[in-house]
């Protein structure tokens, strides 16, 4: 089974169905992706200002990637799940778009 | 002509709305800024609220959070404008965009605020500081929710 097989099982799934025919459904996963996106990114910037010696000065540097760490793992995790849960109802399309397809070459390399 | 109709018919207005690489460079340095104003916002509300770096002091994490906020709000309704000239009379009738843009007064207003109250304060009482922090959060992931709804339902 190739990978576009794959990608056009996944997208005869329920779940692809329910997400491409859904009026809100492609809305509202793209915003909580957009959102995780943000939250995870936006913190984890906090933890580089203390690398480089920006901001948080007065604690410890693993003290202060235990406080945030929580936080931008679980904004990176919705942004995570929101996308792969999207990219389900549309994997055969987005194998073949220009950036995905040179992933798709190389997985597939020195088959094609 | 309308003012918006005439900022539409703008050389600069025309040129951003007919390319396609300037309106996707602009609408991704948009999306930094306001990453910028939503990780400098959520830190400082959630320490308000102790639910992160407790042992920090307040006034350290407002300092900061005033600073990404400041820089992530100027490259946004910078870069916000310039988009907004190519479509200035749809988007401003939008109901979408008008919620957002008010929601966002209310959030800077808001902001601006508890950052002259925080940093002028010598003590904060930690049910008035959680206060703060729980409005701050609801009007800042508000924005975010009605930025997304403009972005993806208009």
């Amino acid at each position: 089974m190739t990978l576009l097989e794959i990608c056009e099982w996944l997208e005869t799934t329920a779940l692809a169905i329910a997400i491409q025919e859904s009026l809100y459904g492609f809305a509202l996963l793209v915003g909580a992706h957009i959102l995780g996106m943000a939250v995870s990114v936006g913190i984890l910037l906090w933890m580089d200002l203390r690398l480089v010696g920006v901001a948080l000065l007065s604690r410890p540097l693993t003290e202060v990637y235990r406080s945030l760490a929580p936080w931008f793992i679980a904004g990176f995790g919705v942004m995570l799940l929101c996308i792969g849960v999207v990219f389900t109802g549309f994997w055969s399309f987005l194998i073949t778009a220009h950036a995905f397809a040179q992933v798709y070459r190389l997985s597939s390399y020195p088959k094609r | 002509m309308t003012a918006l109709a005439w900022l539409e018919s703008t050389s600069m207005a025309q040129t951003i709305s007919g390319s396609l690489p300037l309106t996707a460079s602009f609408s991704a340095i948009h999306l930094l800024g306001y990453t910028l104003v939503l990780g400098g916002a959520l830190v400082m509300h959630l320490r308000l609220v102790g639910a992160m770096l407790q042992r920090t002091a307040v006034r350290d994490v407002v300092r900061t959070a005033g600073y990404l906020i400041a820089i992530g709000l100027g490259v946004s309704v910078v870069t916000g404008s310039l988009l907004f000239t190519g479509r200035a009379t749809s988007i401003a009738a939008n109901g979408l965009f008008q919620t957002k843009m008010s929601v966002l007064l209310i959030a800077a207003a808001w902001q601006l605020g508890v950052h002259y109250r925080l940093a002028r304060a010598t003590s904060q009482s930690k049910q008035s500081a959680s206060v703060l922090g729980f409005v701050g959060l609801a009007l800042w992931l508000g924005l975010a929710v009605t930025a997304c709804a403009f972005i993806l339902l208009e």
